[in-house]
């Protein structure tokens, strides 16, 4: 498990609180609730309980606000919730490709009539094996990464979803550098240069920023608290047979730290 | 006199090597040479004749279903499910199709037909030496002329006879004159010119995008009649298995993906290999790059070798 920096923050002020109540109550009846796994998620409660103990006792204790908990690099799985169209809004994960000249914003996009939603400019996703993506490691294509008929099937990040006809998947090419996400304040960047797409027995990288450095890095927010969080990006396809087009990528869902 | 024309020709001998050695780098050919060998080597799996049927193959399908949609499209008109404008609307994907197959059938069957024609000359470019060793073709026959003229220059300086020399210089001149005969450049060659020239016109950025273009309709349309279009079809008491043709082209379509999927990649990834080979000088000058030099280094070395006398005579005739 990799411990970041932020986290170990909150390592020890949790400790410092979990002090401060033992000294108070002079008592060892809130410890197994007050004993937090090493991450960040139950550090708020442990914040919360601070505050419980301190009217309990009527010392008075300000009330802490609640810690960023999402913070800095995040190595973990970045779930995917499964999209889903309702009313015509998207909502969840999806993928559309832009056709050379289009922009992300307008397109024009590939329509695919295998969409499940009523504009099929939007291809839905669905979460994979591995229940989404994982930074700091690699989620490397199976090989042979396609069946005979040239089905992508790399299934660990997202389930493979049929695109004009054909299963297109996606993973993590393990020659190109591990998935990196950053928070920073809600905001979320990072490097997902080793994004690859497999359709029709050609591989495309996905990645942004691009192997090579060009192109712009993914965006994304995340609720410091809950790990709740979105992040896209584009990436223009270089060479092969869509050379020129752009993919577009949605995910959402919750973040969970390693270990 | 006999001095005077070994030195000319050592001198003719010297230009002509370092024009060979030179020429690649003139030519730029250390780095379009091998461009040219990877889209040789891109285009295999294409350039047979096994191939080239079944795309033709698929094209027949593609067009065997756009033919039958015509059919499904007036079944339900006429039958009252749908008006002809909703239609039209609501499988926009298919009538693209329709309305484009015959461009995309020209654009495509012209694709097929010219690497058809050209399976000959793709064969025979692709026995010629590996396209990397070109340039050095050149730059090892011209250095060792240039070096054998400069030994025979400097032997004359010393006064000596260079008689064995100029007999290296004429083996060198009709090695250079054999080395295209040996790899047959001069029936290869011509054909690889014809290929390049066959080749041009689908060889271009353009001309990609607008198959990657069809390919987008293609799919589009496949997914539409697939997805949406036949089952509304059978709702509305159509016989989707008397659309035979759409049958197969659905059934097809992720093999045709595969199979095209490549090709057009290749074709795309090996836009600017092939301008890098068609900015070379013409294939079928190759052959005339080597037998030229080659005669003109014999034929020096030869004049010089019959105006020469015994290394004794030269000595006594003409003292440094």
């Amino acid at each position: 498990m990799k411990v970041t920096r932020p986290t170990t923050r909150m390592l020890v002020a949790t400790f410092g609180a979990f002090a401060l109540i033992t000294a108070a109550c002079g008592s060892d009846d809130d410890t197994a609730d007050t004993t937090p796994p090493a991450t960040a998620a139950p550090t708020t409660v442990a914040a919360a309980d601070t505050t419980m103990a301190a009217t309990d006792t009527t010392v008075p204790v300000p009330v802490t606000e609640p810690m960023a908990m999402y913070e800095g690099d995040l190595v973990g799985l970045f779930s995917v919730n499964t999209g889903t169209c309702a009313d015509g809004a998207v909502v969840g994960s999806y993928f559309q490709m832009v056709q050379p000249g289009g922009t992300p914003e307008a397109g024009p996009f590939i329509a695919n009539a295998d969409s499940k939603c009523t504009d099929t400019n939007y291809t839905l996703l669905a979460v994979g094996t591995d229940g989404g993506l994982i930074t700091g490691s690699s989620q490397a294509a199976p090989d042979p990464a396609f069946d005979g008929t040239g089905n992508g099937l790399a299934a660990a990040i997202v389930a493979p979803v049929t695109f004009f006809g054909s299963a297109f998947a996606a993973a993590t090419d393990p020659t190109e550098a591990a998935p990196t996400i950053t928070a920073t304040a809600g905001t979320l960047s990072g490097d997902l240069s080793a994004f690859t797409a497999y359709w029709g027995t050609g591989i495309f990288n996905q990645g942004a920023p691009k192997p090579d450095g060009t192109g712009a890095a993914p965006t994304g927010t995340i609720d410091p608290e809950t790990g709740v969080f979105m992040i896209e990006w584009t990436s223009l396809i270089a060479g092969g047979s869509f050379d020129g087009f752009t993919g577009v990528w949605h995910l959402e869902g919750t973040f969970s730290a390693a270990g | 006199m006999t001095r005077r024309v070994q030195r000319w020709t050592a001198t003719t001998a010297l230009v002509v090597g370092i024009g060979l050695a030179a020429a690649p780098f003139a030519f730029q050919m250390f780095s379009r040479a091998p461009l040219g060998g990877t889209m040789i080597d891109d285009f295999e799996p294409y350039m047979v004749e096994q191939k080239i049927d079944s795309f033709r193959g698929y094209m027949n399908t593609i067009d065997a279903a756009v033919t039958e949609i015509d059919g499904v499209r007036s079944a339900m008109v006429d039958n009252g499910t749908i008006t002809p404008d909703a239609f039209d609307a609501q499988y926009s994907g298919v009538l693209q199709l329709v309305n484009d197959w015959a461009t995309i059938n020209a654009d495509m069957t012209d694709l097929l037909d010219r690497m058809d024609a050209n399976m000959g000359n793709y064969a025979a470019v692709a026995a010629l030496p590996p396209f990397p060793m070109f340039p050095w073709f050149f730059v090892l026959p011209g250095v060792m002329v240039a070096g054998v003229a400069l030994s025979i220059l400097w032997s004359l300086r010393d006064g000596a006879a260079p008689r064995r020399r100029l007999w290296a210089l004429a083996a060198l001149g009709v090695a250079i004159i054999a080395a295209p005969v040996a790899f047959q450049m001069f029936t290869r060659a011509p054909k690889g010119g014809e290929m390049i020239d066959s080749f041009r016109p689908m060889m271009t950025r353009e001309r990609v995008q607008n198959v990657q273009r069809h390919f987008v309709t293609l799919g589009g349309a496949e997914g539409q009649l697939r997805v949406t279009l036949m089952p509304a079809y059978a709702a509305a008491s159509g016989d989707p298995a008397a659309a035979e043709g759409i049958t197969e082209f659905s059934t097809e379509w992720p093999t045709i993906v595969s199979e095209f999927n490549p090709m057009i990649a290749t074709m795309s990834d090996n836009i600017d290999n092939f301008q890098a080979v068609d900015a070379l000088p013409s294939f079928a000058l190759f052959p005339w790059f080597f037998a030229i030099p080659g005669a003109i280094v014999a034929a020096a070395a030869a004049i010089a070798l019959r105006s020469s006398t015994s290394p004794t005579q030269l000595s006594e005739k003409e003292p440094s």
